[in-house]
Parts: structure tokens; sequence; C-alpha cells
């Protein structure tokens, strides 16, 4: 009997949709937007999080050795730099790797290989790439390259400064939450207050079906359910809506936000790899706000 | 023994504005009794019936039907309460969009009925109204009269204990008037009690039933084999 209830109020919690195509329509897409603009405002942050770990990462100094000086030269420094605990790691770049990974760089540059290839030596220094723990590492490492046994190999070092972009992008990235988070949550006001708006009516134009319920002993769980249905159908096909749309938008629109990002990210892989999760989340929200909704109507209107 | 099925102590019902609907009404009746609440325009008769369905909360007394205490009920038990009993109000509240049938089988699916067993009883109950054929109609290709049948229909079809009934046969001309009542006496014979509230002499006349007769309020005679006298 309970099964039988339940699939009675499924089916009047249908019904309750289909009613007004074109209301239920505009209600969902309210709700497709606000659940949209959460998932962007998500996406984004982890753009902006994605960008910044990577650029912290960057705590580079390179060390540029002069032209002719050997591998087995450099052999101590690297030792030495491997030795102190400010140093994360440190990579080598031959003078051939350092050639190598130019010509990839400008690979799609006709003009520079060609012009690289007239040259009869490798114009290239061999470097060394120290990553440190934290910025305030420098002047250990430094302190080591100053050293006055490594005088006559360093041509010169420098210290790769990312603190001013990665102060910037902080910025960016708590103004662009700020805008998206007033925007999520101004679109979820409307969204509830549009559906509680449509439930509303739908309890309207059943009240005399409501009437007779009460009359002959519809228990008050199988009147409300089938607007909390209603509510959580509108979080069903907000969740399809925005997923598909979000889904073209990522797919076209990825390369170009990648490319722009310099490939630190990869935002269709994101999506995808997280769509199971964004997918559920879509719908537990939706279906929040749509239950929310149906509740107050339910309260306000069916005094129950 | 028959046990009394409802049991009213000492009932006033005032609404607000000070109109008292109902003072210090105490009445009990018996299960499977018929009876008749008669009484001028504006006595209290329907207020006494809200009551009994637990629509309305008195102001005073108690209230037992059928084991249910309304005055202490909690409102998520009112419909357990309401599935014991039957009702037909006098404007009948039908769907319009919805046929004979299916008005009445309405009833049964709100209750988790089984389909099989709602085409069982739908046809029953239709026939026990005298509405054999006509499942299929909406209500308002019915009379007055054969609207007031389905109302009855799906106030029974669930088989209640207490059937209740205010203003049955209002508008209705004797002989139909009539006819309604037998439906209401077979019901009884089945073994239901009936109570309704009526302000037609002809028919409490001729039911020679228990009449209690309101007068503003309060019971001023109550018959066993009753005339409507006032
Ligand atoms: N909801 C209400 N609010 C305020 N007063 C009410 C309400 N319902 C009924 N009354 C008053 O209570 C009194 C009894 O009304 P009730 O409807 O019970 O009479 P009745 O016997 O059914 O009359 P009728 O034969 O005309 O149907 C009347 O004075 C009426 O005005
Ligand atoms: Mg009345």
């Amino acid at each position: 009997m309970l099964w039988l209830s339940a699939i009675r109020v499924l089916k009047m919690g249908l019904k309750n949709f289909w009613r007004n195509f074109w209301i239920s329509f505009a209600t969902t897409g309210i709700m497709a937007l606000t659940i949209f603009s959460v998932v962007v405002l998500i996406i984004l942050n982890f753009i902006g999080d994605s960008a910044l770990r990577s650029l912290e990462q960057k705590i580079d100094v390179s060390v540029y050795f002069k032209s002719d000086v050997s591998n087995e030269q450099v052999q101590p420094i690297r030792e030495h730099l491997d030795t102190i605990p400010e140093v994360k790691e440190t990579r080598y770049v031959t003078k051939k790797e350092a050639l190598e990974e130019f010509q990839r760089k400008h690979s799609d540059n006709p003009l520079i290989i060609a012009s690289l290839s007239e040259l009869e030596e490798n114009p290239l220094q061999p470097t060394l790439v120290i990553k440190a723990r934290s910025p305030e590492d420098f002047s250990a490492i430094s302190s080591v390259l100053k050293d006055d046994q490594y005088e006559g190999i360093i041509e010169k070092f420098n210290y790769e400064d990312n603190q001013i972009i990665i102060e910037k992008l902080n910025q960016t990235i708590a103004l662009i939450e700020k805008i998206g988070i007033g925007v999520s949550i101004t679109f979820a006001i409307i969204s509830v207050l549009v559906m509680f708006n449509t439930i509303r009516l739908t309890i309207y134009t059943q009240k005399d079906e409501i009437g007779v319920m009460r009359l002959v002993g519809a228990s008050n769980t199988f009147i409300t359910a089938p607007y909390i249905i209603e509510g959580v159908l509108y979080g069903f096909f907000a969740t399809i809506f925005s997923t598909v749309t979000l889904y073209i938008l990522v797919k076209y629109l990825a390369p170009a936000i990648n490319t722009f990002l310099e490939h630190q990210v990869d935002v269709y892989a994101f999506f995808m790899d997280h769509l199971f999760l964004i997918v559920i989340g879509e719908l537990v929200f939706g279906a929040a706000l749509g239950i929310a909704s149906s509740m107050i109507a339910i309260r306000k209107y069916l005094k129950i | 023994m028959p046990e009394s099925i409802i049991r009213l102590r000492d009932i006033s019902k005032v609404y607000e504005e000070d109109i008292a609907a109902l003072c210090d009404v105490s009445l009990d009746v018996m299960e499977k009794d018929f009876v008749s609440i008669v009484g001028r325009s504006g006595s209290g008769k329907t207020t006494l019936i809200k009551l009994l369905i637990g629509e309305e909360k008195p102001t005073a007394g108690e209230i037992v039907i059928n084991g249910w205490d309304l005055c202490n009920i909690k409102s998520r038990k009112i419909p357990y309460f309401r599935r014991e009993i039957g009702v037909v109000f006098q404007d009948f509240k039908l769907l319009q969009q919805k046929t004979v049938a299916e008005n009445i089988a309405f009833a049964l699916i709100v209750l988790g009925t089984p389909r099989q067993e709602i085409h069982k009883r739908v046809p029953g109950v239709l026939s026990l109204v005298g509405l054999s054929g006509k499942g299929t109609r909406f209500p308002n290709e019915l009379s007055g009269g054969e609207q007031q049948r389905v109302a009855i229909a799906r106030a029974f079809v669930h088989e209640p204990k207490l059937l209740l009934a205010d203003e049955l046969t209002g508008d209705l001309d004797a002989i139909y008037a009539w006819e309604i009542m037998e439906i209401l006496l077979k019901i009884n014979k089945m073994g239901t009690t009936v109570l309704i509230a009526t302000h037609d002499k002809s028919i409490v006349n001729r039911l020679q039933k228990r009449v209690v007769t309101l007068e503003d309020g309060t019971i001023i005679r109550d018959h066993k084999k009753g005339r409507y006298v006032i």
C-alpha cells in the first residue's frame, strides 16, 4: 500500500509538473541559471586555485653559466645546493637541452628556427633551475651562489618574483568569488521565489481536489508529497539543462581558456573528471531549492 | 449491546465575534442508529456536523467519535479518523473535471486502495445509489439529485462506520428527496450509523426515526420516533 501510494504520488507530482508546460519551462530555466552560476563559480574557483598553485610552485632561481662551462664544473654547485634545506629541487639544463627546449618553444616560428640553424655554435647557456620552498629562502640560496669558488663559472642568476602576480591573482580570485557568490545567492533567491509561486499556483488550481482529499482522509504526506515532487522535478530538469549547457560551453571554450592560462590548467579535463560529482551536487542543490520552495508554499497555502 | 459511536458532552462552540453557534449540547448516538438533526436556519446544524468530523474544534466540552477524542486529536491523526467516517456536504464537493466513477475512485486512490479493489467497489456503490451505467458521465451532465447520489457513493465507498450528511435533500422535490432517504436507509440497514442534518419536515416525519431538534444552538427536543415540530 505504501509502494502503491508512492507511485500514485509520483504520478501526481509529474502531472503537476506537466500541467502547464511554459510555466514549468520558465521555472526550470531560472533554476538552471542558478545551478549554472554556482557551477561556473566552482570552475572559476578551480581555475584560480590551479593558477595560484602553479605560480607558487614557480619560486625559481635560474643560474646561467658561462657558455664554455662543462657539465662537470656545474656538478659541485648542484651538490652544494642540494644539501641546503631551503632548496626543494634542482634541475640542470645542459646547453643541448636548452637548445632543444628553445626549438620546441618556437617550433611554430620558422623564422627563429631558420636563423638558429644559421649559427654554427649553440648560443644557449647551460642553466641550473633551483626551486625554493618559499620566497623567503632566496637569500640563503643566493649566498651560496655568491660564494667565491663559483665566481668564475656563473654568468648571472636571477630570481623570478611572482609575489606581486600572486598577490594580484589572489585579489582577483577573491573578487570573482565575491561577485560569483552574490550572483548565485541572488539567482537562488529568485528561483525559490519563482518556484514558490509556481507551486502556489498548482495548489490553488487544485484546491477542490485537496478539499476532497482532506474530507476522505488522505494523509498529510499524501496530500503534500506531489508538490514536493514537483519541486524536486524542477531541480532535476534544471540539472539536465545546466549540465548540457555547461558541457557545450566548456567543450568549446576550454581550448581558449587553457591557452590563455598557458596550459597551467585543463578546464575540460577538470569538468569531465568531476562530472559525476558536479551532477550529483547539482541534483542535491536543485532538489534542496525545490523542496524548500514547495515546503514554503505548502506551509502557507495548505496549512499542514 | 450497541455502543455509542457519537458522544458529545456539554459542547459549546463560539465563533469569533462572540457568536455562540452551539451551547451545552450533549448527545449520544448508538451504533447502527439513524438520527436526524433538525432546526431552523442558523440553529447550528452545520456547526455540529463540522465538529463531528473534526473540521472545527469545540470551545468547550468533549467529543468522542468511534473512540477518537476529537478535542485532543493531533492534526496529523485527523486523516486516519476521517477514514472511519463518511461525509456528504450540501455542495457535494464533486470534482468537475473527473467522471462520476473517477470521483468515487479518487476517494479510494488517495487512501492507497489497490486498483483491482477500486474496480470492484466503484460499480457496487454506483448500483447502491442507483447510478449504474452513469459512471462515465461528468458531474455537470447530472441532475442535482444525481450529483447528490454521487456524493453519497463517494462518502460510502470505503464503507465507513458512520455516515454524516448535511442538508442532503435541500433543493429536491419530495419524491426525489425520499429516494435519497431510501438510499441512506439501505446504508443504515447494512450496519452503518447515519446522522443527517435537515429542515425537510415531510422527510423527517416519514422516516419514523430518532429526531433531535436544535434551536439557537441548544437541543430542545430528542424523540425516539420523532416528528419535526417547531
Ligand atoms: N465560520 C463561522 N464564523 C462565524 N460564525 C459562524 C460560522 N459558521 C456559522 N456561524 C454562525 O453560527 C450559527 C449557526 O450556523 P450553522 O451554519 O451551524 O447553522 P445551520 O443550522 O446549519 O443553518 P442552515 O440550516 O441555514 O444551514 C449562525 O448564526 C452562523 O452565522
Ligand atoms: Mg447548515
